[in-house]
């Protein structure tokens, strides 16, 4: 399991990776959400990978999980769909504030070169 | 509330955050809606298909139901505020999108951004709470009240700390989406209709 | 009192959400009330400062669950000192703001409350993931300050911004589930013990953990590889917003001091004061760069924006020497550069303001309304930014100088000195520019409203203050590095249960 976890982890952040490093925000967002998704995952396994394990102390049970990263995943996730949903929103107001939408508008550096 | 509880509170604070960025940097927004996909097929006249509007309105009790129930059983078992509050917008949004913003605007009379905020007052407030008794920020107090025909009830600060997460979920998730869908509409957030928009 | 370490974080978070429970209610009010609870906010940082100068280290378990289990805020006096400069700060920054700024888009007040929540959190915090969330408070809060009132520029410089730290959020967390994963804690006392006694096969893990720690923080102090966001960010937020960004970098430093004094510190171990080389060299070219961008910068904004990239270098060459001596003159700098970047750029704007079509490029153009008040402000800073005698700048400057050792001495002399004569210089240029190549100004101008001028002169007003009090703070800042460089003793007071703070 620990191979199969590890291989989709590291396949999420590379796609993440590449993503993000494109010229249109969209891509760059998405790129970062997959990001996002991969680092949850990693962190989810830092308390090491078990499986039906228990969370919460329970009685008859040996075999426990580290509730901890369960609990910092949980905030993770949701402050990464937070920050999701505001950067699509600023990705959306930046094609409706320069009509394109790329990353690096050049014309709107040069519209300010000329204006200085 | 468990012993990240803290965390929580600070989680809660940054969805309210965004939520309110969110409405700021809509303001004055314009996007144009197309009239025709990208091999100039126009879109479909009929915006709001009965069989959707009919499905969202028998959905709606049913979801809010769901959501009280996964909202009680998270203090011990999977589930909680966060979930419950998802699985109440998911249902209100619907309303949205099977009826239109005008049909909806009518009926969801109330604003969100309070409810948002409320949410993180409460859970605050909450922690606050324990200082009365002595104990620091966030500590977690709990009993067991026997209630008539219901049974033995345990009810925990955890519950309303919940409580706080819940509303804050639903008012944040639903300021961030309605903003949005209003957005080719006339009801889009700008300066002058400031007071009628949630 | 038992919940005064908590009162800043709680105290802007109230007040922030009371006001954003209305969004359409009268600004008077809103005003009334932001500025009373900072001021509030810096009687209880002074409150926090006495309480830390005794020498103890105190700590507050939230939700009484006790260390290392549970969540603790931690006052020390680095912390105490943070907290108090960043009210003050922000005090200054809110002023200005009540002249009209804060009109221009919804939720101000609210935002900048919750904003001063998160950097106060991120002060406080004894626990590296409760570190991570308030971080993310203060990002997002400053991600909608830096929109407020809109505009083309804001938008794609927000965009670079906010994209940076989503990625600089997604490091964050893999280099906490690293440090996790290898060393089973995350309060930052009980992880600095346990990286001591780590198994030795797994330290290039937790090596690698750290220096991904390190990109992080290094991204939020905008050091040198990773600074392309901050000239832009900041020369195009709205002036008071600008301001209280001044110490959101010196929270990255902040954030790098803690981390490698306390977990990588001189108890770790084999990996004690690892990264203080590598970032040596990093922060003398950030230094060198700074110098560079100063004299190239054409907009009195962008002008400020690198000199507080030179004050990042210069701060974290005191942090890599790693002695009392240094890190005692880069607490004393840190003040003294906080507070005055922040007034330059309200000074900055308020000179745009009385400019007209001009605004703050560095042409010649109409000259300002009140010449005499603006010019001698400017004068003021603008001697003190650079680190001329008398004012606190040289004091900083000059006690870090004396803090290094004869083999370090060449580069830092030099660099330091080189990139103060460039901040001289264009500071020199711009203002001769401004105030003397002036046109006739406009007599129906927009003059400086008081509340204006009392931010403007809370924060330049600083710099005299700092360096006639130099005896005292530099008492402190020594007190606070000694106390920062002994690592036992914050593992002492915060895991010994005999000896335990006020919970």
């Amino acid at each position: 399991m620990e191979a199969l976890f590890a291989t989709v982890t590291g396949f999420l952040a590379a796609s993440g990776l590449y993503l993000a490093l494109r010229g249109r925000t969209f891509p760059v967002v998405v790129g970062l959400t997959l990001l996002s998704y991969a680092v949850n995952l990693f962190l989810f396994s830092t308390g090491g990978l078990t499986t039906d394990g228990a969370a919460v102390i329970q009685d008859g049970k040996t075999h426990y999980a580290d509730p901890l990263p369960q609990a910092l995943v949980l905030t993770a996730i949701v402050i990464g769909f937070a920050m999701t949903a505001f950067s699509v929103i600023l990705a959306m107001r930046v094609r409706g504030d320069q009509g394109s939408d790329q990353v690096n508008d050049q014309r709107g550096d040069e519209a300010r070169e000329e204006k200085s | 509330m468990d012993f990240r509880g803290f965390d929580t509170l600070g989680e809660i604070t940054v969805l309210c955050i965004a939520a309110i960025g969110i409405y700021k940097l809509l303001n004055r927004l314009r996007l144009f809606m197309p009239s025709s996909d990208s091999e100039g097929r126009p879109w479909s006249k009929d915006l709001h298909p009965m069989l959707l509007a009919t499905v969202s309105q028998t959905l709606l009790p049913l979801a809010l139901l769901v959501s009280v129930f996964i909202f009680l059983r998270g203090h011990n078992e999977p589930g909680g505020g966060f979930i419950a509050g998802l699985v109440t917008a998911v249902a209100l949004i619907l309303l949205y999108i099977a009826r239109g913003v005008d049909w909806a605007q009518q009926r969801l009379t109330f604003q969100y951004q309070p409810i948002a905020v409320t949410g993180v007052v409460i859970a605050a407030l909450t922690g606050l709470g324990s200082w009365l008794f002595g104990h620091n920020f966030l500590t977690s107090a709990f009993g067991h009240f026997a209630i008539p025909y219901i049974g033995e009830v345990e009810l925990a600060t955890a519950m309303l700390f919940d409580l706080g997460v819940y509303l804050t979920v639903v008012g944040a998730t639903l300021m961030i989406l309605a903003n949005l869908g209003k957005l080719t509409t006339r009801h889009r957030p700008s300066k002058e209709n400031d007071k009628e928009t949630v | 009192m038992q919940h005064l370490i908590i009162l800043p974080i709680l105290l802007p978070l109230f007040t922030g959400l009371a006001m954003l429970i209305k969004r359409d209610a009268t600004m008077q009010p809103r005003r009334t009330i932001g500025l009373v609870s900072t001021a509030l906010l810096v009687v209880i940082s002074i409150a926090l400062v006495v309480e830390s100068s005794h020498g103890q280290i105190s700590y507050y378990a939230l939700g009484d669950w006790q260390p290392p289990f549970g969540i603790i805020l931690m006052l020390d006096r680095l912390s105490a000192l943070m907290v108090c400069l960043t009210s003050v700060l922000a005090l200054g920054s809110l002023a200005y703001a009540c002249a009209g700024d804060d009109k221009k888009g919804s939720n101000f007040h609210g935002l900048f409350q919750l904003q001063l929540m998160g950097i106060n959190g991120a002060f406080l915090t004894g626990d590296m993931f409760n570190l991570f969330v308030f971080f993310e408070i203060l990002l997002i809060a400053s991600y909608s300050l830096l929109m407020h009132g809109g505009g083309k520029d804001r938008t794609q410089a927000g965009f670079h911004y906010v994209a940076l730290n989503l990625a600089g959020s997604a490091m964050f967390l893999i280099a906490l589930g690293v440090l996790y994963g290898t060393t089973g804690t995350l309060n930052m006392a009980d992880m600095g013990q346990r990286v001591a006694e780590l198994d030795p096969e797994r330290q290039g893990l937790l090596k690698a953990g750290a220096f991904l720690l390190l990109v992080v923080f290094g991204l939020k102090s905008a050091i040198l590889p990773l600074y392309f966001w901050l000239p832009r960010a900041y020369a195009s937020a709205p002036a008071p917003v600008a301001a209280l960004f001044a110490i959101m970098t010196k929270v990255g430093i902040y954030a790098i001091l803690r981390v490698y004094t306390l977990i990588f510190g001189d108890s770790a171990g084999d990996l004690a004061n690892f990264v203080q080389p590598w970032l040596w060299w990093f922060a003398l070219a950030t230094v060198a760069l700074g110098g560079i961008g100063v004299l190239s910068a054409r907009d009195l904004r962008t002008q400020v924006a690198y000199l507080i990239l030179i004050s990042v270098g210069t701060l974290l060459v005191g942090v890599s020497m790693d002695r009392v001596a240094s890190l005692s003159a880069l607490l004393y700098y840190m003040l003294h550069t906080t507070l005055v970047s922040g007034g330059l750029f309200l000074l900055a704007d308020a000179i745009a303001d009385q400019r007209g079509k001009a605004g703050a490029r560095i042409v010649p153009g109409r000259g300002v309304t009140q010449p005499a008040l603006l010019g001698l402000a400017y004068f003021v800073g603008a001697i003190t930014v650079v680190g001329l005698p008398p004012l606190s700048g040289a004091i900083g400057k000059a006690l870090l100088l004396n803090a290094a050792q004869p083999s370090e001495q060449p580069w830092l002399w030099s660099l330091l000195l080189l990139s103060s004569l460039a901040g001289l210089v264009a500071m020199g240029r711009s203002g001769s520019t401004i105030f003397w190549k002036a046109g006739k100004p406009d007599p129906e101008g927009p003059r400086l409203k008081p509340s204006m001028l009392a931010g403007l002169i809370l924060l330049l007003g600083a710099s005299p203050l700092l360096a006639i009090f130099a005896g005292p703070i530099t008492e402190f800042t020594q007190a606070s590095a000694t106390q920062l460089l002994d690592p036992g003793a914050y593992t002492q007071a915060i895991l010994a249960p005999t000896s335990g703070g006020d919970s």
